[in-house]
Parts: structure tokens; sequence; C-alpha cells
């Protein structure tokens, strides 16, 4: 008996193991593309609680942060951080906006190529606009179980991000998870990451356009 | 006619590099102290940091170079089998600005952002962390001419190591350290220590006048 149950618990890990992270490809994989992109293109606005993991090899804990996370459609997006500290990031056109203790940094990104770049990868990661990368990444999907498990990379290498990974709910293909892995360092074992997990997602709420505004 | 103008011109800057000397002898933090000789003391006693081997701790970071202003979070592990210190400093929203190891015998760099990759910047910041941080293992003992307030309310310490000069500033009535400055030319510091009402650490801050970088840090509760 004991047998029996060894091997059917073997049996059901292996089966399991078969589904997690089937690649997708072809037709298929098109299908995917085509209804996230529908589902994306639908989202006006978006408001979330987020959880932020910082994932750091070979010290003993991961730096974590919680605050809520609002998106309008046209490239706004503010994160409030609640813990570790309250802390503002408004991203709004080519405006981004730091502030916390009462004390604000403004920076234009069209005069800086590197935080243009790091504001669209921000926008499209956070609300699962795929398309929005597709020009400068190359996206792999895989099935994994009951949500997709999408790989972003970057086409030309850069210093900074190795991977963009996000899983999207199969139901209404919605972000639940993404993950942004960091190029490995030389002397360093592995890579660091930070992984972001959203709940209490709500779509189309009204959001009014002072809550992006930048001044 | 000209002989005695020499003279009191010679007179006049003999007496101002005597004064000077004088002067110079005694920091001018550790002024109105008296002299109390030399002793041989741990740091460690000297640091409000406490940390566990091999756990790290968290604070908050704002770093403030020539009016740029950054926030981060900072994270501080040591290990005392290697006596050294891992060091990482994140963005708020994740991204590593900064990845050292402080070692006895320099830092070792895995990581550095764009905006903070400045060889001064680097040397700064190792010198502040060895300070702060690193002059905390309790094998470090060093000589230090002690320096004492008449009403014995305030003491100082006076540094010179490897590393450089340091001079220490405690408040004896709370037991507490007060102050730190380093005189190192380009990367000359103070820092100053500031405690709640319980007496626990509640913020340091750094100042580097000749570099204009201002940084203050804050412990974060686990």
């Amino acid at each position: 008996m004991k047998k029996a149950i060894i091997l059917l618990s073997i049996l059901w890990g292996m089966s399991n193991a078969a589904l997690a992270q089937k690649p997708i490809t072809g037709s298929e994989a098109t299908k995917i593309e085509t209804e996230i992109e529908q589902q994306t293109s639908q989202i006006l606005t978006l408001e979330n609680k987020f959880k932020q993991e910082k994932h750091m090899n070979g010290m003993s804990k991961n730096l974590v942060s919680t605050g809520t996370m609002r998106y309008k459609k046209n490239g706004k997006v503010r994160l409030d951080y609640v813990t570790p500290f309250k802390y503002e990031l408004t991203v709004n056109g080519d405006k981004v906006k730091m502030a916390t203790n009462g004390k604000k940094n403004i920076y234009n990104a069209s005069s800086n190529p590197g935080m243009q770049e790091m504001q669209k990868m921000l926008s499209a990661s956070m609300t699962g606009d795929i398309a929005a990368l597709k020009s400068k990444y190359t996206i792999s999907y895989f099935d994994n179980g009951s949500t997709y498990l999408i790989k972003i990379k970057p086409i030309k290498p850069n210093k900074m991000i190795q991977e963009i990974e996000m899983e999207l709910n199969k139901s209404d293909k919605m972000l639940i998870r993404m993950r942004l892995t960091e190029v490995a360092k030389a002397g360093k074992t592995g890579n660091d990451y930070t992984e972001y997990t959203f709940s209490d997602t709500k779509k189309n709420t009204t959001i009014d356009d002072s809550v992006f505004a930048i001044e | 006619m000209k002989q005695p103008h020499c003279r009191h011109l010679l007179l006049l800057l003999i007496t101002c590099a005597i004064t000077a000397v004088i002067s110079g002898c005694t920091p001018k933090i550790f002024r109105g102290m008296g002299k109390e000789g030399e002793q041989q003391i741990t740091v460690f006693h000297l640091h409000p940091f406490t940390m566990k081997d091999g756990e790290a701790s968290n604070y908050s970071l704002d770093i403030d170079i020539r009016g740029n202003a950054m926030s981060g979070i900072l994270s501080v592990q040591p290990d005392s089998s290697k006596e050294s210190m891992r060091i990482i400093c994140n963005s708020v929203f994740g991204f590593t600005l900064f990845d050292f190891d402080l070692t006895p015998k320099g830092l070792i760099i895995y990581d550095c952002a764009d905006q903070m990759r400045n060889r001064h910047l680097i040397r700064m910041l190792e010198k502040d962390f060895r300070i702060l941080f690193f002059q905390n293992f309790e094998s470090q003992t060093f000589t230090s001419k002690v320096y004492a307030q008449a009403d014995k309310r305030a003491k100082g310490y006076r540094i010179k190591n490897k590393y450089g000069d340091f001079r220490y500033i405690t408040d004896e009535t709370a037991g507490v350290l007060k102050m730190i400055e380093s005189d190192a030319k380009i990367t000359q510091s103070d820092i100053t220590f500031q405690y709640t009402a319980d007496k626990h650490l509640d913020n340091v801050v750094i100042n580097h006048p000749v570099l204009r970088v201002k940084a203050a840090i804050s412990r974060l509760s686990d």
C-alpha cells in the first residue's frame, strides 16, 4: 500500500512538472499574444496593491516593500510605497517624479535615453503591455497551469536587465507577478532580482489626472 | 631704516607660526577639553550600530550629491570570519545603486550605477562605511588620545590608523556617541548621531563639505 502511494505521488509530481512551463510556440503563441494585446488595449486605468521583494545573493534576507500602483492610459504610472517608508514614484509622459520626506526630484526622461527606456519598460511591465516591448525584446510564452508565463529578454545585452518574467492569469489575462532579473555581476554567483506580486486589481475605475501631476 | 622693519616682520611671522603650531596640536573639535593621555580601545564601544554576524540590517539612505538627491535602501551584513561587510544599496524601485564588499584590504566593487561611478565618491563611501560599520569589529584595537571636558560630561577620542585620522565625541551623561569627524582633504567629513528619547539611534547625518555631499541614514525596522 505504501509503495502504491509513493508511486502515485511520483507520477502526480511528474505530470505536474510536465505541465509546468510548457513552451508555447507558433500559432498558439500568436493567438495568446493577440488575446493579451486585446486585453491590454481595453485597459484605460488600473489600480492594485503590490508587494516588492528584492533578492540579493549572499544576503540573509530579501528586502520587502509594499504599496499601491495606479496606471492610466498613455504612459501614466504612479507607485506609492507604504513600507518600509513612504515614497512616491510617478511617471507621466517624459517626466519622472520621485518624492519622499517632503522632498521631490523631477527628471525629464527625454534628455536621458537610459531613463526613457526604463520608463517605457516600467509602464509596460506593470500592466502586462507586451506589445510595447516587442521592438527591443524577444518574447517567449509558456503554459504554467492556470497562468501564462512570459519571458522577455533584451535583444541587445544591456548592463542592467537580463530578463523580465511576467505571469498572467489565463482567465482574465491580468498580471499577477513580475520578476526583473539583473545581469550577473563579475565576482558574484547568481543573479539579483526584484519580484512584484499584485493583488486587489481593479480595472477601468475613475482615476483623476491630478494623481499623476508632476510639478 | 629697512632693517628694523624686516626684524618686526620676522618676529610677527615667527609668532604666527608658533601660534599655528600650538593651535594645530589640539583639533578644533576638542577645544575646551583637557588631555587625558592615551588609551587602548576597541572602536566597537564607540559605535551605536548593533549588528548580528551573518544577518542583514536595513537602513534608509538619502544622499544629496551636489544638489542631485537620491533615496535608497542600504543593506549591511557583517561576516566576522572574513572581517568583511557586504554593503548593498538599492533604489526604492529595486535596482542596485551599488554593491560592495568592505574588507581589511580594501573595497571590492561588484556593481555601481553610472551616476555613482566616480573615484572620489567611491572613496568617500568606503571611508564613511568604514567609520560607521567596519571599525566595529571587536578585534580592531586602536591607540587613542583621550580628551575630556572638565565636568566629564563629554569625552573625545582621537584615533589615527591606516584608514585615516578620526575624532570621536561622546556624551558621557547620555552614554552615547555624538559625533565623528575625519580630516582627509577631499573626503573629509563630519558625522552626527541623533537619538530618540530612549537613546535608540534615530538618524545619522553625514556631511562632506569639500565634495559637497550630504547623506542621512536611518535604521528601518525589521
